[in-house]
């Protein structure tokens, strides 16, 4: 019942998303802001009376209560971030979002992102792999915010679409003043009639549409590229190289 | 050692009462205020250890309360949390905190109740 209604309140948030895309810019930012506070408030309460139910001194959870409890606390997140991302992707469209740059290290950003991911993973039994350059920290710099919605979609789409028991493979390479990031699962990959649309410059393709729209739009703000390759039951990697 | 005495201003009861909950775990004495114009009285009446103040209220909003505060002896100098939802890119808000100097700025939907209380432990200098 919480992520059905967890799936509700997405959809709703993602219709008044289009339905003030024809509003003039500026005010279109400053209602979605408006719009994105007033979702955030019951997401908070959501998440805190989870974290005092789990709270030891109002009694005792047995496992299963813990299970659905943690269901909805990662359903209230997605939707947190989810409205984070709607106001990137309108600032991104709209030119007035601000790249602020600083000392970034990958493997502490990624290692993040999986403990976020873990309980998906954990569920899903996924094997998953981390390669990271051995003589040198993977240090860019780069808005640690912005590289966090890219790697995390991407992260979270190969965890999405691989089967049970599946490999997920990240590896970051530093090479001619570039960060190469390459995140491959062996899944089910990408129909071939629907590749041309994953990197398209509209929101065309149904389930991954969103999230690769957005990852493309902030990697060309941070002036870095983006490229696929994908196999019909053999998987997809996704490169990104990001400025060192 | 006597309780630190914590005041939060804010206006959604549900929200009110998860922060006391939690406060009130750790030994702490808890005040409460429903807009900033109580906030800003109760404050001046009590002289809180630290204040725990929301943005969008009725009445006065936090960073009002916030700059009246400032004006007072006592009030310019006690420290203060800002928790809010209100995103703290835009410019009024980047403004206001660079005058008022609020100890931390903190987002309710990206910050743990635990994690409140580790800030106002830090803030107050208390060791667990």
């Amino acid at each position: 019942m919480p992520l059905f209604i967890a799936v509700l309140v997405l959809l709703l948030i993602t219709l008044i998303f289009f339905l003030i895309l024809s509003r003039e810019e500026k005010d279109k930012i400053e209602f979605f802001h408006v719009m994105a506070h007033r979702f955030r408030s019951p997401i908070s309460i959501v998440k805190w009376y989870i974290e005092l139910l789990s709270n030891k001194s109002v009694g005792d959870l047995n496992d299963k209560q813990k299970e659905y409890l943690t269901e909805i606390f990662n359903a209230s997140e997605r939707l947190n971030e989810t409205i984070d991302s709607l106001i990137v992707l309108l600032q991104l469209q709209s030119n007035n979002l601000t790249v602020k740059t600083e000392k970034t290290n990958i493997k502490d950003l990624i290692a993040q992102i999986i403990h976020k991911l873990q309980f998906k993973i954990e569920r899903r039994k996924l094997h998953l792999q981390e390669n990271y350059p051995k003589d040198q920290e993977a240090v860019i710099q780069a808005d640690p915010k912005l590289l966090n919605i890219v790697l995390q979609s991407l992260i979270e789409n190969a965890v999405k679409y691989s089967p049970e028991n599946g490999n997920v493979d990240i590896k970051v390479n530093l090479l001619n003043k570039k960060m190469m990031i390459e995140i491959k699962d062996d899944g089910y990959g990408i129909p071939k009639e629907r590749r041309s649309g994953v990197l398209a410059d509209s929101v065309n393709s149904k389930d991954m549409g969103f999230s690769l729209y957005l990852v493309k739009l902030i990697l060309r703000k941070m002036r870095s590229n983006i490229d696929f390759k994908s196999e019909e039951n053999k998987g997809t990697t996704f490169s990104i190289s990001l400025p060192a | 050692m006597d309780k630190k005495k914590i005041l939060i201003i804010e206006d959604e009861e549900a929200t009110q009462k998860a922060i006391s909950e939690a406060l009130a775990d750790q030994e702490f004495t808890v005040l409460t205020a429903n807009d900033g114009e109580e906030g800003l009285a109760t404050s001046l009446r009590e002289h809180p250890d630290l204040i725990l103040l929301d943005i969008l209220m009725p009445k006065m909003d936090g960073m009002i309360m916030l700059q009246k505060l400032r004006l007072d002896e006592w009030g310019k100098t006690v420290s203060t949390i800002i928790l809010t939802n209100v995103n703290p890119n835009s410019s009024s808000v980047i403004n206001s905190i660079l005058q008022t100097e609020p100890a931390y700025y903190l987002v309710k939907s990206d910050v743990k109740l635990e994690g409140i209380v580790d800030k106002i432990k830090e803030v107050l200098k208390i060791e667990d």
